[in-house]
């Protein structure tokens, strides 16, 4: 890629990271969209929207201290759904020691839990709505 | 190779498109503009829980509900290609100012709808500047 | 190049045929398409809408409200899809998630 140079570009940080992770496709960076979905993948080209494009990215799910990557490929993400684009330290831990990496269908199971006890407690406050508990 | 570059040539691939409210369109890209609205054919809906489904033929998806597309792996091998054709045909020029050459390819994608006689006539009417205008967007392009 | 939103899909082709809208905010509708312009702005004639279940709004009931003819706002159209063909099945994912 020929980039005439920061100089003259105003989203110096975001093409340069696009400049190295097209010559070393190994910077990750980590996405967070906003219904809270991590995506962590080499980011590929943008445009004036933030529209992103992650290749070879993967969904990190985190249920408590369990997490799980899953790979996924090739996304376009687009812009307005994007809460935060980070770059992650390859020499750094991602994750404190204490989380586990789980198997995708553990994650899965752990995040149905999870879901299902969301949905409960929500229930039982609607029912005990009439207690005026606010 | 901008993200939209890469959604045109997803065309005919199959790919997934979740929107905002969670619900997922799994089908076959038949074709997609600059605002993102998208034709898909051979389409399975799926609800947001992922516990209905539903088949539709074809469905017409309008650009700002969608939250992200996964499309092949392939495709961004293929879109490579494609600008790498482009650049055989027209000799580049020098690419400079991308920042705002950016905002003004999707311009130029516009008006190239209402035809490409119009485009022509546009560029020449503009006397110097529109092929500076057409060798700022298309530099960029070949240049990655 | 496709710039136009009628190039992306030529509603002419569903004129006086069945569709299925749904609208930004989650409702849905069907209806036979009469017409329609540029912005998406839709007329549905014998609209009915397909009710949402009141504790949960994401999930689609059997329960209908019939509309009549209405114009549907361009804006809110979320997506525009032939009713006919389109049916409710099982998991076709099953299998290959199985496979």
């Amino acid at each position: 890629m020929s980039w005439a140079g920061p100089d003259n570009f105003p989203s110096t940080s975001l093409a340069d990271n696009l400049d190295s992770s097209c010559l070393a496709t190994t910077e990750k960076l980590l996405v967070v969209l906003r219904d809270g979905r991590k995506l962590i993948g080499v980011l590929r080209s943008f445009d004036q929207f933030a529209n992103l494009v992650l290749q070879n990215a993967s969904e990190r799910i985190i249920v408590g201290d369990l997490f799980c990557d899953l790979p996924l490929g090739l996304y376009i993400i687009r812009g307005e759904n994007v809460v935060l684009l980070g770059e992650l330290d390859p020499l750094k831990e991602e994750l404190p020691l204490s989380m586990v990496r789980v198997k995708a269908a553990e994650i899965k199971q752990a995040q149905k839990a999870e879901q299902d006890a969301t949905e409960l407690k929500g229930t039982m406050r609607k029912r005990m709505e009439f207690l005026d508990l606010d | 190779m901008l993200p939209l570059s890469l959604l045109k040539t997803a065309q005919g691939h199959p790919m997934l498109v979740e929107l905002k409210n969670g619900e997922t369109y799994n089908g076959h890209l038949v074709n997609c503009d600059t605002w993102m609205n998208i034709h898909l054919r051979e389409v399975i809906c799926t609800s947001k829980d992922g516990d209905r489904f539903w088949r539709m033929p074809e469905c017409y998806i309008r650009g700002n509900t969608i939250k992200y597309l996964r499309v092949p792996d392939e495709v961004i091998d293929k879109v490579q290609e494609e600008t790498a054709k482009r650049s055989d045909r027209k000799p580049a020029v020098s690419g400079r100012g991308r920042g705002r050459g950016r905002g003004e390819e999707v311009v130029a994608k516009e008006r190239g709808g209402h035809g490409g006689y119009q485009e022509d006539r546009g560029r020449g009417g503009r006397g110097g500047r529109g092929p500076g205008r057409g060798g700022k967007g298309g530099g960029r392009g070949r240049g990655q | 190049m496709s710039g136009r939103k009628e190039t992306v899909l030529d509603l002419a082709r569903f004129v006086d045929k069945g569709v299925s809208v749904k609208l930004s905010g989650g409702r849905q509708v069907t209806g036979t398409l009469k017409g329609y312009d540029q912005l998406l702005n839709l007329v549905l004639d014998e609209a009915v809408e397909s009710l949402r279940d009141q504790d949960d709004p994401l999930k689609i009931t059997e329960q209908t409200r019939f509309l009549g003819l209405i114009v549907c706002r361009g804006t809110a159209v979320m997506l525009v899809a032939p009713t006919d063909g389109t049916d409710e099945i099982p998991n076709p994912f099953l299998q290959a998630e199985g496979a």
